[in-house]
């Protein structure tokens, strides 16, 4: 890169003090002469040092080194990459995977790699904040198409509130719900071979996505201003889809795995209150959503 | 003075004057010396030609806009001031040379006022980046694959595509000015964002949307810039806070259009064009910056949601 200058630290030969005056000194790492420009033209340097042009980089890596372990302790922000190691495209094949409710026990046997053991955080985190802005996007477009119907549009005041509800709402049930399942699993039910707790939290982030495409078909009771029962019946309609396939999605991912666990201590009947709890406290979520965002519980208000 | 005399004395008799020639005994040959001299020499001319550099543009002799910091850090202490800061080998300090003791007032702020500027401007002209963008993320992959990171990417394909790229068009570096960081542009965008959602919102509940959307769009900005870290690639915190923050401009624009305009279907249409735009800075600014190429949706879209939301807000108050 740049002709190899004295290390002002390390290399002591040509320590002088008499160039020290009333300047403050400047390490004399950068040379501001041409010969230092990073040289894209393609031209090799006679300077053997890493230089910025192609060859040199590609064949030396000096460029900005990538770390790829996850060491460090608990404190350090490097021991919580592994739960966001994921790219664009797992990331849209997770999603997929948990919509596509009918092919879900078919490949839950197949993988087993790091992965899929320890699940991914980053889902549960922005898909749920996703289904929290679609739901508040559905919510507030709908009423205000509704009162451009109704006429004139600066009668529409949104709730604010709504929007820390959704957050409080949504995330709360995708964080809770797991943590609650996993610790009287694995601590009072003395589970083995059962999910990490990140892979639980990550089944539950994933199988909200469902609720995107639900929230906006959603935006559609703004016309039926005038059909209260239509309009109820599509608010039931949105949630029960949002509602049904993220239960599902669930259940079919959870079931397998906790079958294995329960029937490895030989408590069979364990599953079905599991999966019982599981159902209510999803069907909680239902209602709480369809009370929030959707109105109250009456299918004509 | 006139009684001083000159003492007329042989200095190859007298004792006293026994002058050793004013020579040290080299520890090495005499050719190191040399090199040594010379080294010392061309140091001491970058030296001056560096200070030189400092006096005349105080802005651009950061040297962090160097290649040599860039590639090769010499004595980095943030790695081990601040884990926070430590994921870069992108040098971020703000100013690393010069005599800024004794400089006019006036020179200091512009300095920081034209760093301001440059980065309001990559914002305001995402494409002028769009090239160094390039680079780096060719950079990236280099280094993503020496490291034996996943990103889910062909290697050999694209880096032949940009390989090919860079040949026919060099890069122009003045540019790598613009990935220094401040906290300027979130700390105003932020607050003009607030405050005009609060003058628009209705009387009764003007300072708990402001107070609201103040406290969430820092807390967002946070989150987000610790999810990019999570997600691996040389970009820093701050770095990816003042990205947010800087692309926040295009929504301050359209709402203070929208404090004139009542319709909300003309807003709407402002809000798809302004979001649209701002997306599209941070995108081509996280790129620069560096995250890693196969992840660069998963870093945006959080940035992309919140914008969204917050050009919703716009649209609807």
């Amino acid at each position: 890169m740049f002709k190899k200058g004295p290390n002002w630290l390390e290399n002591d030969d040509d320590l002088n003090t008499n160039n020290i005056g009333t300047k403050a000194y400047i390490p004399p790492d950068i040379p501001a002469d041409d010969s230092s420009l990073p040289n894209v033209s393609g031209k090799i340097d006679s300077d053997p040092s890493p230089s910025y042009n192609n060859e040199g980089s590609s064949s030396q890596g000096i460029t900005p080194v990538v770390p790829n372990n996850f060491e460090g302790g608990v404190f350090s922000i490097n021991h919580y990459r592994r739960y966001f190691n994921i790219n664009t495209n797992d990331f849209f094949g997770n999603v997929i995977n948990s919509i596509n409710v009918i092919s879900i026990g078919e490949k839950s046997n197949e993988d087993d790699n790091e992965n899929e053991i320890i699940g991914d955080l980053y889902g549960p985190i922005w898909v749920t904040a996703t289904v929290i802005f679609c739901l508040f996007f559905s919510n507030t477009s709908s009423n205000l198409i509704k009162s451009w119907l109704i006429g004139g549009d600066e009668h529409y005041q949104y709730n604010f509130g709504l929007l820390t509800g959704a957050i409080s709402l949504l995330y709360g049930y995708t964080v809770l719900i797991p943590f609650i399942f996993y610790i009287v699993s694995v601590w009072y039910f003395k589970l083995e071979n059962f999910f990490s707790l990140s892979k639980i939290i990550s089944i539950y982030g994933y199988a909200n996505s469902v609720w995107i495409p639900s929230a906006i078909l959603g935006i559609l009771r703004g016309l039926l201003v005038n059909h209260q029962f239509l309009s109820g019946i599509l608010k039931w309609i949105v949630v029960l889809i949002g509602g049904l396939i993220s239960g599902v999605s669930i259940g079919l991912k959870v079931f397998p795995i906790l079958k294995n666990s329960t029937s490895s201590i030989g408590n069979d009947k364990l599953i079905f209150g599991l999966l019982g709890v599981l159902g209510i406290a999803h069907l909680g979520f239902i209602i709480a959503i369809k009370v929030l965002f959707f109105g109250d519980l009456k299918v004509v208000s | 003075m006139s009684q001083w005399k000159p003492v007329n004395v042989d200095p190859n008799h007298a004792d006293d004057f026994d002058l050793e020639p004013d020579f040290i005994e080299p520890d090495d040959a005499t050719t190191p010396i040399n090199k040594n001299k010379s080294q010392y020499s061309s140091a001491q001319q970058q030296q001056q030609n560096q200070y030189q550099l400092n006096q005349g543009q105080g802005q651009s002799s950061n040297s962090f806009f160097n290649f040599s910091s860039f590639t090769t850090p010499n004595i980095d202490l943030s790695n081990s001031l601040n884990p926070i800061l430590n994921n870069e080998n992108v040098k971020e300090r703000k100013f690393s040379g010069g005599d800024t003791l004794d400089e006019p007032v006036w020179d200091t702020l512009k300095r920081d006022l034209v760093a301001i500027g440059h980065r309001l401007f990559s914002v305001v002209w995402p494409a002028s980046l769009s090239k160094l963008a390039k680079v780096q993320q060719h950079n990236l992959l280099i280094a993503a694959r020496n490291s034996g990171i996943n990103i889910g990417i062909n290697y050999d394909q694209i880096e032949q595509d940009l390989e090919q790229d860079l040949q026919n068009q060099p890069i122009d570096d003045s540019n790598l000015k613009k990935l220094d960081w401040d906290l300027w542009g979130p700390l105003i965008f932020i607050l003009i964002f607030s405050l005009i959602l609060g003058y628009l919102s209705p009387k009764t509940n003007t300072s708990q949307v402001f107070s609201s959307v103040f406290a969430l769009t820092w807390l967002t900005f946070a989150v987000i810039a610790i999810n990019i870290q999570l997600l691996g690639g040389t970009i820093s915190f701050f770095s990816a806070l003042s990205t947010q923050g800087y692309a926040l401009f295009p929504l301050v624009i359209s709402s203070i259009i929208s404090i004139f305009i009542k319709w909300s279907f003309i807003r709407f249409i402002i809000y798809l064009l302004f979001v649209s735009w701002a997306i599209y800075a941070a995108t081509i600014n996280l790129k620069v910056s560096g995250v890693l190429p196969g992840r660069i949706f998963l870093a945006i879209y959080p940035v992309g949601l919140v914008y969204a939301t917050l050009g919703w807000l716009c649209v609807i108050t």
